[in-house]
């Protein structure tokens, strides 16, 4: 007797094999770990197994530490978020416009340009005293530290993206009456559309990364500052879903900006085609 | 359609002087072949003539009007065809007439008017990474007429395009200009290219760019590569660019060697 798979099946398992990959190497680094709990391999005092913190995260860590240390697990992950996207909003809002203004106007290229080139290089948690200094400890500074950690570095991506396009494409537009702001908006930005959204989504990661860092180092609030408290007050539980709850978030916003990424560069959707004669 | 005059053109970068002292009249109608080495400053012409470089010396004149940059007037096609990845065709061939503030609806129906005469509207709502090469370079054709242009440049459109394309084209590009007698000045470095199509082939020196020869091509069309005027012109030509390409110094041979199209 011939057994086949019906196609439409085939075709579902085939599409679903990202996600399964994804969750069997976790399922499979979970066991190591609960395994290395178990035999003592790990300290579970150190590095509690999957099955004290998953059930921890489950019922809720609701809040931890007293008075005016005391964070609440949902209200840290809400600020966190916010001040992340705050900050991505406000550095993506303003790299972009400055890139291409670098890019078009020769004496901004030779005086503003070698300011960000020396702002690029400096780690987003290098201004997380300036933050405080300038703003207290609140959102404010979470977000000025986010925006300079990304700010720089997508003002570079932008300026070389532009820089990179074919001087044929730029000129075929010139010949068709493209000019000014026109060339800008209606051929530059699409140009560069594809390479300034990877830039964004790895901006993503670095704004992150500061804003957990700012957290961790000053700013008492938010997913960085929960992580703190957990290892201030030995409860590894709390640091342990602190990281996995960063994890989870930073993979899941990533996926969101590259569906969005799709949405936007929508022509790179289309089958390629070539055959036509 | 009208006369395209060169009147002392030199152009110079640098050190280095890619154009020098050309003189040319390129008759209103006519399809003039610029032929010659690497690097003798063909393109550059081309791209003076557009408006999208400015001479060192002397003045480009369109219909005896200078031509001071780019403009609906004058249309180029580059070898890449240069469509617009994220417009659709029917889009790409009306952004021209859409940056001149042409209503939507009166430049689309445009746009399709040129689709119809180019054999494209089938394909007017795909993007140009779904059309083969040939096609996308079509397309750039008729983004370029769509504006009416008094003169059409062209900067080696067919390199890019395999054999048996690059002749459909060619083909193409004959009809067309035998039907509408528009002004085309086309760069290429295929002899056979120009012979087939040229009705005036103007022969340039080596590095720094001179005409040496305006050769009318008076053979009636659709000619071949054996009728005897065509193959004494062939002769003629090849014997000029060898003597050319001799001149040039070892690097400059080198040069020549890395940086002429391949043909598949």
């Amino acid at each position: 007797m011939k057994f086949s798979v019906p196609k439409g099946l085939w075709q579902r398992f085939r599409r679903g094999m990202p996600v399964l990959s994804f969750v069997v190497a976790w399922l499979i680094l979970a066991g190591l770990w609960e395994l290395g709990a178990h035999t003592e391999t790990l300290n579970p005092r150190i590095l509690p197994p999957p099955s004290v913190v998953i059930p921890y995260l489950l019922q809720g860590p609701g809040s931890a530490g007293i008075g005016p240390q005391q964070v609440s697990y949902g209200e840290a992950i809400g600020r966190t978020l916010m001040r992340v996207m705050a900050g991505l909003g406000l550095g993506v809002g303003a790299a972009i416009p400055l890139g291409m203004l670098i890019e078009g106007i020769p004496i901004l290229r030779r005086f503003v340009l070698p300011m960000i080139q020396t702002l690029a290089p400096i780690a987003p948690v290098a201004w997380v005293p300036v933050g405080i200094a300038l703003m207290g400890t609140g959102d404010q500074s979470a977000i000025f530290v986010v925006f300079m950690g990304v700010f720089s570095i997508l003002t570079l991506a932008t300026v070389s993206a532009l820089s990179s396009l074919p001087p044929e494409l730029l000129k075929a537009a010139k010949s068709l009456g493209i000019r000014g702001w026109k060339l800008r908006l209606w051929v530059m930005l699409p140009a560069t559309a594809a390479s300034l959204m990877t830039s964004v989504r790895l901006n993503f990661f670095a704004a992150w990364m500061a804003v957990l860092a700012g957290e961790m180092a000053g700013i008492n609030s938010g997913l960085g500052a929960l992580i703190i408290l957990g290892q201030q007050q030995f409860n590894m539980r709390l640091v342990m879903v602190g990281i996995m709850t960063i994890g989870v978030i930073g993979f899941l916003v990533d996926r969101v900006m590259l569906a969005l990424q799709r949405q936007v560069i929508w022509w790179e959707r289309r089958e390629r085609g070539g055959s036509h004669g | 359609m009208a006369e395209l005059r060169f009147e002392g053109v030199s152009r110079v970068f640098g050190e280095h002087v890619a154009v020098s002292q050309v003189d040319l009249v390129v008759p209103s109608g006519s399809l003039t072949v610029l032929i010659g080495p690497s690097g003798c400053g063909k393109t550059t012409l081309l791209h003076i003539a557009a408006g999208l470089e400015q001479a060192t010396q002397g003045q480009v004149f369109l219909a005896g009007h200078p031509v001071l940059g780019p403009g609906p007037e004058t249309a180029i096609i580059f070898q890449q065809h240069n469509l617009f990845d994220w417009l659709t065709i029917r889009e790409n061939v009306a952004v021209g007439l859409q940056a001149q503030g042409v209503r939507k609806k009166e430049r689309l129906a445009q746009a399709d008017r040129l689709l119809a005469d180019f054999g494209l509207s089938a394909f007017a709502h795909c993007v140009p990474r779904q059309l083969s090469g040939g096609m996308c370079q079509r397309v750039a054709l008729a983004r370029a007429l769509v504006l009416n242009p008094q003169v059409l440049l062209m900067d080696e459109p067919f390199a890019a395009l395999d054999y048996q394309t690059r002749h459909v084209m060619q083909r193409y590009l004959l009809a067309l200009w035998q039907r509408t007698r528009a002004t085309i000045v086309m760069v290429t470095h295929d002899i056979d290219e120009a012979l087939t199509l040229a009705d005036q082939i103007v022969l340039f020196s080596s590095s720094p760019g001179r005409i040496i020869e305006v050769i009318p091509v008076t053979t009636p069309y659709p000619r071949s590569l054996e009728q005897v005027q065509i193959r004494h012109l062939r002769q003629h030509l090849c014997t000029h660019l060898e003597r050319e390409v001799g001149d040039l110094s070892a690097e400059e041979r080198t040069l020549l060697e890395t940086t002429t199209p391949v043909r598949v």
